[in-house]
């Protein structure tokens, strides 16, 4: 089933890496739209059913925890799980995250493996796409 | 500042910091480039040209964290991590990789360092150039070696290292 997973960092490694550790996690049906901040993130949002976000928490603009709670403080959106992955990742910092409506937190450098025990339970959920949410 | 008055005042002493970068490049190069890092021992002149790449650390202390390399590891850097992909040794993509491998290893040595209930923080990854420190020497120098070609973290900040 395709899903289409939105990812925001405002490092463009960082949304490749990812890329290839979702695919290399074998979730390699997935879609990517990348985002290098909140705001372009939130515009993505409003264009396309996405279902799933992972984000960094330190951007320009818009930060990760923001956006964080525009989505989750969104009706259309609430309901889309968000990863974070992000440098700050220690126990403060994730239950902060948590808290604001963060599914999991990775702390940089994300693996493969540790994103294949995040995602699987999501999957196992009925699918990534059936997270997705029309355009508003 | 004395050793006793870092351990009360909550700042890192020199080795667990010395102990926590050498430890956070070593994750971060295996994790992001597939490549071993080794400490360096007496400081190697680095090749130029140079790419140097800084980082403030602004809570709950004052650091400023510079990874200082030879441009030819910055493209073999870009090159393993897009994986030939994309344009991986073009100056942008070479300074975001080696910026996205800084703020990494950053955060992770900040892990080690701070206690778990507190939060810290950090700017974003930015080109350095001596002149933003006054041309000071560094307080920390950390040489290390990988693929054969030396690289530097530079550590600058209000612990007196000596």
């Amino acid at each position: 089933m395709k899903m289409t997973i939105l990812i925001a960092d405002d490092s463009k490694t960082a949304r490749f890496l990812i890329r290839q550790y979702v695919g290399m996690a074998g979730f390699d049906e997935a879609e990517f739209i990348e985002a290098a901040n909140g705001r372009e993130a939130l515009a993505a949002l409003e264009r396309t059913a996405v279902g799933l976000v992972i984000s960094d928490f330190k951007m320009p603009e818009m930060d990760g925890l923001e956006l964080l709670r525009r989505i989750k403080g969104h009706p259309a959106w609430h309901r889309v799980p968000v990863v974070m992955i992000t440098s700050f990742a220690n126990p403060a910092k994730c239950e902060e995250l948590r808290a604001g409506g963060a599914f999991a937190v990775l702390p940089k450098p994300a693996s493969p493996e540790s994103l294949y025990k995040v995602l699987q339970p999501l999957l196992g959920a009925g699918g990534l796409a059936g997270n997705g949410v029309g355009p508003v | 500042m004395t050793v006793d008055t870092i351990r009360n005042s909550g700042l890192p002493e020199p080795v667990a910091l010395m102990k926590a970068v050498a430890g956070a490049v070593r994750e971060t190069f295996e994790n992001m480039v597939f490549s071993e890092s080794e400490p360096g021992g007496a400081a190697v002149p680095l090749p130029e040209p140079a790419l140097a790449i800084g980082l403030r650390v602004t809570a709950p202390f004052q650091l400023r964290i510079v990874m200082l390399m030879p441009e030819e590891l910055g493209r073999r850097i870009g090159a393993t991590i897009f994986r030939h992909e994309e344009d991986g040794d073009a100056t942008e993509t070479v300074r975001d990789a080696v910026g996205e491998l800084l703020n990494t290893l950053t955060g992770k040595m900040m892990r080690e360092l701070i206690p778990g209930d507190r939060l810290f923080s950090m700017d974003f990854p930015r080109p350095w150039r001596p002149g933003d420190e006054g041309n000071r020497p560094a307080d920390l120098q950390c040489p290390f070696m990988v693929e054969g070609l030396p690289f530097h973290i530079l550590l600058y900040g209000e612990i007196d290292f000596k």
